[in-house]
């Protein structure tokens, strides 16, 4: 029977047709089953707690109400139909952010330039990768801030959650092209902004 | 602003520190699947998708209201309009009904003895041309 996992769990696919139906506890099965791969996806744009809760909150009441739409495992698999949601609702909250007159409090401070100065030329010495924390996630975040939503978010997209560029055409709906474009964008964009702290 | 005037890096180089802040700035694994697995996440999902559908019920109703709101008028002018028309017509007189009244006897009986005395002109009344009418018939079913 195709509508069971080997552990006699209902898939995805099968919940969702609960769901239709009317069940609403198969809906609250798949949020149990994913929020923690939706969370992950919101915690790579956003570092606050609560940012984050707002954008799996978000998500799920956007996939709950576009269901209709999923098309089943022959299209796409829930999980990257619900990632694909989590990034657009993360992008748009990257735009609105950005238009919010509280955006200019994410301006770094002269103690916030001279931290990141010297943890940057900490990194540019050393000739390896450190994840440490080098740079604040909280110093992070205001120097990414910087850069538009679109920059952020291609940017993220490739290095942070590594993926491929049609990978992130597919999540985006962008074309390969623009893609390429506006990661080489970002990419300028970003270096400006490093440029003023090193 | 701060800016500092280092030795020129190269794109490599900044690129590489570009990917590392991307990296810094993201939460970290446990903290998420902690914040993933707060409690009252799914109430407040439920209670956001309710909130959603009254809206939506609420927004049914307010789209019917205004359609209501702009018709009304509207269908209210047509309806004055309608019965200034029918006042009019029947303001006219009672010529146009007695006309109909004529034209329908005519029609019924094509163009027999009726539209004769019809169209002679003659001063006879409506009584008159109906008696002829039924004596004709009368006389013709008796034959």
């Amino acid at each position: 029977m195709d509508t069971l996992t080997p552990h006699d769990e209902p898939t995805d696919d099968a919940l969702v047709k609960l769901v239709r139906a009317g069940d609403e506890s198969a809906f609250e099965k798949l949020f149990e089953r994913h929020r923690s791969r939706v969370a992950r996806v919101a915690a790579r744009f956003f570092p606050r707690r609560e940012a984050v809760e707002e954008i799996v909150q978000e998500t799920f009441v956007k996939a709950y109400f576009a269901l209709d739409t999923y098309a089943g495992a022959h299209a796409a698999s829930f999980p990257a139909w619900l990632t694909q949601i989590a990034i657009n609702t993360s992008y748009d909250e990257l735009r609105r952010a950005r238009r919010r007159p509280q955006h200019s409090g994410q301006s770094l401070t002269d103690a916030d330039s001279q931290q990141l100065g010297s943890r940057l030329d900490s990194i540019i010495s050393s000739d390896t990768d450190i994840e440490s924390e080098l740079v604040s996630r909280d110093l992070a975040s205001k120097l990414l801030a910087r850069l538009s939503a679109e920059d952020q978010l291609v940017l993220t997209l490739l290095d942070a959650e590594g993926q491929s560029v049609a990978e992130i055409a597919a999540l985006t709906g962008w074309s390969a092209s623009k893609v390429k474009v506006r990661a080489h964008r970002a990419r300028a964009s970003l270096r400006k902004v490093l440029r003023k702290y090193l | 602003m701060f800016e500092k005037n280092s030795p020129k890096l190269s794109d490599e180089q900044l690129d590489r520190v570009g990917r590392l802040i991307i990296r810094s700035a993201a939460s970290g694994h446990a903290e998420v699947d902690a914040l993933a697995a707060s409690p009252f996440l799914y109430t407040r999902i439920s209670a956001r998708i309710e909130e959603r559908r009254r809206e939506q019920r609420d927004e049914g109703w307010r789209a019917l209201l205004a359609v209501a709101w702009r018709a009304v008028p509207a269908m209210a002018m047509v309806a004055a309009l309608a019965l200034m028309l029918w006042l009019g017509l029947s303001g006219a007189g009672s010529g146009g009904s007695q006309l109909g009244d004529e034209a329908a006897l005519v029609g019924a009986r094509g163009n027999g003895p009726v539209s004769v005395v019809l169209t002679d002109g003659d001063h006879l009344s409506r009584d008159d041309v109906f008696e002829l009418v039924v004596n004709r018939e009368v006389t013709g079913t008796s034959k």
